[in-house]
């Protein structure tokens, strides 16, 4: 994918449509070509020849925008004609976490414009992190007669009014994926609009939405869309209702079960473990917010055949979780909450062995008394029961370089290490020291590591192990950690897979920030904020680099001289048209 | 120096004590919490006892706490939650140091509170955008502690009406552990009347009501036992908590999950568990509808549905 945005800015001038070739052997390598999936694979057929690029060109119906800055809609539409579905993303990823202004920009309405222009047969459109209104979602609708597929996380600037239009509109709609957004809930009025004679949607998911819908109008959509294999309701579904709408979609492969609480009558609930039972179907199962370890024994038939168990909104406790988890041998990914302690990840650790993916979320963050939580015994126990464990998000309070250690000592393949000690700058709880050698065994063990996350305290030292080390890694987020500048070098002039580097609360300053002026290019972006960086900095940057895009947001009651949050990112589109007054760009 | 709110090195009540007391409060957050109490106890007369007030003596009735002239008879009511009126001196005396004292305290007391808007003294919430959990998430946790459930409402109510027998037995897990209707480790917030930052009670680690109106008294009418025990009959835990009994001039009393507002004992103690969404220490006065005093108790509870 990075290459395939390397590629658009080579070939940009030799854009020219009507360079297709229309000799058979072309035609056949399109033919062999519309064959490949992967991003990466299609970047680099297109780099063989000019009759390969082409071909690819032409047989390309899915692209993938890892920045929505970097190139124009034009440019796309330029060079891929054929396209049918587009992802996109668009914010930096510590927006998520409330760094980024509003209205930073990541407008969908100039791609949207575009596209109704040159793919008026574009299905599918995924977005993350981007701003999209309500009339942009009634455009959307209303442009695109074959549209299929809405899938939007992390996005802002929209309500269900803007549902209530695709719902109306998208005759030929077969997934609507609303997930973690900053949605304007207005009500639940919009699931109703779908109409009576609707009955191609394959998937569902408005999980986090919380206004009640219309269970009537539910119930007969589900009951109508036989082709339905993801259904992922919100909390103002009650097991009696669940148990109705079950029943009637017994081939439901993906589950989100509401608050999966009530009190129920003995009938009642024999009848949802029953229908239950007969969902024979299911492979992964979230929801459960309200969950009562009560009703979980319903679905111990469902579990058996589980491979992704989602709990992370559903408060249980070990007992709970263990119990639950003795009928999940088959599960490769579980999110959790943090109240399942310790103890509940024993339990992960002796009765899923095949587990690959595991998630543990704060339940009270910001709570100092609580002293629950997991702790590294917890992680340390599932690293012993589930070897194959290569994904892991870790939120807890404590943690020791021992542990680590014999953690990836026991899981070598980790592909993705994001640990947050959640208090800034906290040692080894057991040693005092830093954490440097905690994050220095994982560079050196995990070989196949692409993400890492680190916290904790940590020195210089633990940059030069990932420097050193960290040979595949592609990402690399930072926090409250470092002494010098020279720890960022070491990451920039290391890693040679580097793509997105974000830091934030850092002692790097500007020579540490020059250090990366051969490496930019080759990333999709950088983001640094409450660092040492001044506009000076950014400016030589940005001086140097006239291929990179220099932003600086500045904070109120800043000094002049200090840049605050900078955003670098390649573009073959030049600066931003669409900055709003707080972001300079240099 | 005096005063202290702080241990700051406490003291006593001069006016210069209290005001440095409060610019020492805003730079040692952290250390109130844990290292108050030391120093109270290794300091002095009971004038100190301001310092308890700092723990709640935000604004309204300017700090209910328990004490406040020397050895007075308020200490024969420790048991009580105290009022504004019980120590005019202090409040009158505050008042010079003034608003800004009572709010300085105030704010530090926000930040050791254990409510998730407040910061808390360490650090983790008082940085912005940390730990890194996505904003969507935050509100779902901050939800999932104050929003009435859909159920309650809707589909809860009729089922309600049915004649619901519990399903399946279910195990033991349940009973000793007080997941509270937020499913939130027991976890409830406690607001008292007149003090505008509330407080948190772990409901699992108490087993009986006297025990839970014990822990609340000694959260909002003093930091803790060593302070009762300058110059003063020691709290003892076997007395009966004022705040159950009626004789006190706050009642203790908690919102189930149906919304409403009851009094805290009606009900065994399990059950309660199960329903109480949190917790309010109200003025008696104020309370009248639904607190009757000790002698109607036995009344009431006859004509309660449970």
């Amino acid at each position: 994918m990075e290459s395939s945005e390397v590629n658009m800015s080579r070939d940009s001038s030799e854009l020219d449509e009507s360079a297709r070739g229309s000799s058979s052997p072309d035609l056949a390598l399109e033919r062999v070509l519309s064959l490949l999936k992967s991003h990466r694979d299609r970047s680099s057929v297109s780099l063989v020849c000019k009759d390969w690029y082409n071909a690819e060109r032409w047989s390309r119906t899915h692209v993938f925008i890892g920045n929505c800055y970097s190139v124009s809609p034009e440019i796309v539409a330029r060079r891929f004609p054929k396209i049918r579905s587009v992802t996109l993303k668009g914010k930096p990823r510590f927006s998520d976490f409330n760094l980024v202004p509003q209205n930073w920009g990541a407008d969908i309405h100039p791609w949207l414009v575009v596209f109704a222009a040159k793919y008026p047969f574009l299905e599918e459109l995924r977005l993350k992190r981007m701003t999209i209104s309500d009339e942009s979602l009634e455009f959307l609708a209303v442009s695109f007669p074959n549209f299929k597929a809405l899938s939007l996380l992390s996005c802002d600037g929209f309500s269900t009014d803007g549902l209530a239009i695709i719902a109306t509109h998208c005759k030929n709609l077969t997934e609507l994926d609303i997930q973690e957004n900053g949605i304007d809930d207005k009500g639940g009025s919009w699931l109703s609009c779908f109409p009576e004679s609707f009955t191609s949607l394959e998937a569902l998911n408005f999980a986090n939405l919380t206004s009640d819908i219309n269970f009537d109008a539910l119930e007969r959509l589900v009951g109508r869309c036989k082709s339905m294999r993801v259904l992922k309701v919100n909390r103002s579904i009650s097991l009696e209702q669940l148990q109705r709408l079950l029943v009637n979609a017994l081939q439901l492969a993906e589950l989100g079960t509401g608050s999966f609480s009530q009190e129920l009558t003995f009938r009642q609930y024999e009848e949802l473990e029953s229908t239950l039972s007969s969902s024979k179907n299911i492979h992964t199962l979230s929801g459960l917010w309200e969950a009562k370890g009560l009703h979980l024994p319903a679905l111990y038939p469902v579990c058996t055949h589980l491979t992704f168990l989602s709990l992370s909104y559903a408060p249980l406790q070990s007992g709970e979780l263990a119990k639950l988890l003795a009928h999940c041998p088959q599960l490769r990914r579980l999110w959790v909450l943090d109240t399942v302690e310790d103890e509940g990840l024993e339990a992960v650790g002796s009765s899923c062995p095949l587990l690959e993916e595991l998630r543990v979320f704060p339940a009270d963050p910001f709570d100092e008394d609580i002293i629950h939580g997991v702790t590294e015994a917890g992680f340390v126990a599932v690293s012993y029961g589930c070897p194959r464990l290569h994904y892991v998000l870790y939120f807890c309070r404590q943690m020791t370089n021992a542990a680590v250690a014999t953690i990836v000592q026991n899981c070598p393949d980790f592909t993705h290490f994001r640990l947050c000690i959640m208090d800034p700058g906290q040692p080894d709880y057991l040693t005092n020291e830093p954490m440097d050698e905690a994050f220095g065994a994982v560079v050196k063990t995990c070989t196949k590591l692409q993400r890492l996350s680190v916290s904790g305290l940590l020195t210089d030292l633990t940059f030069e192990y990932i420097g050193r080390y960290a040979k595949n890694l592609e990402t690399l987020s930072v926090a409250f950690a470092g002494s010098s500048d020279w720890g960022m070098q070491c990451v920039l002039t290391g890693c040679p897979k580097l793509r997105k580097l974000e830091i934030r609360d850092c002692p790097f300053g500007n020579a540490a920030l020059l250090s990366g002026l051969d490496k930019y290019e080759s990333m999709r972006s950088l983001w640094m904020s409450a660092c040492h960086v001044t506009m000076d900095g950014c400016r030589q940057l940005a001086r140097e680099m006239p291929r990179l895009n220099v932003e600086v947001m500045k904070e109120d009651g800043s000094d002049d001289s200090e840049a605050d949050k900078v955003y670098v990112y390649r573009s073959i589109a030049g600066p931003r048209r669409d900055a709003p007054p707080f972001v300079l760009t240099l | 120096m005096e005063g202290g709110l702080v241990l700051l090195g406490g003291g006593g009540g001069g006016g210069s004590g209290s005001g440095g007391g409060s610019s020492g409060v805003s730079t040692n957050e952290s250390a109130v919490s844990k290292v108050e109490v030391v120093s109270e106890a290794s300091s002095y007369p009971a004038e100190s006892e301001l310092e308890l007030g700092l723990g709640l003596s935000l604004g309204g009735s300017g700090g209910a706490t328990g004490k406040t002239k020397v050895g007075t008879s308020s200490w024969g009511e420790c048991g009580r939650i105290l009022t504004a009126k019980d120590f005019p001196s202090v409040v009158s005396h505050r008042a010079n140091n003034g608003g800004p004292s009572v709010s300085v305290s105030g704010t530090k007391r926000a930040a050791e509170s254990v409510s998730h808007e407040g910061g808390s003294p360490t650090g983790v919430s008082q940085v912005v955008g940390w730990p890194p959990i996505r904003a969507y998430r935050m509100n779902s946790l901050v939800n999932q502690a104050k929003a009435p459930r859909a159920e309650d409402d809707g589909i809860g109510e009729k089922d309600k009406a049915k004649d619901s027998f519990k399903k399946k037995p279910y195990n033991g897990n349940k009973i000793n552990s007080a997941v509270n209707e937020k499913g939130h480790l027991g976890f409830v917030k406690v607001n008292m009347d007149g003090i505008p930052i509330g407080r948190k009670v772990d409901l699992n680690a108490h087993s009986c009501y006297e025990s839970l109106a014990q822990a609340l008294e000694d959260m909002f009418l003093r930091s803790a036992p060593t302070i009762n025990s300058i110059g003063a009959e020691k709290e003892q835990v076997t007395k009966p908590s004022k705040l159950l009994d009626g004789s006190s001039e706050f009642v203790l009393t908690y919102e189930d999950k149906e919304g409403d507002w009851m009094l805290v004992g009606d009900v065994p103690w399990r059950m309660f568990l199960s329903s109480v969404r949190r917790l309010r220490i109200m003025r008696t006065s104020e309370a009248n509808g639904l607190a009757p005093r000790f002698h109607d108790r036995n009344e009431r509870q006859r004509s309660k549905p449970i």
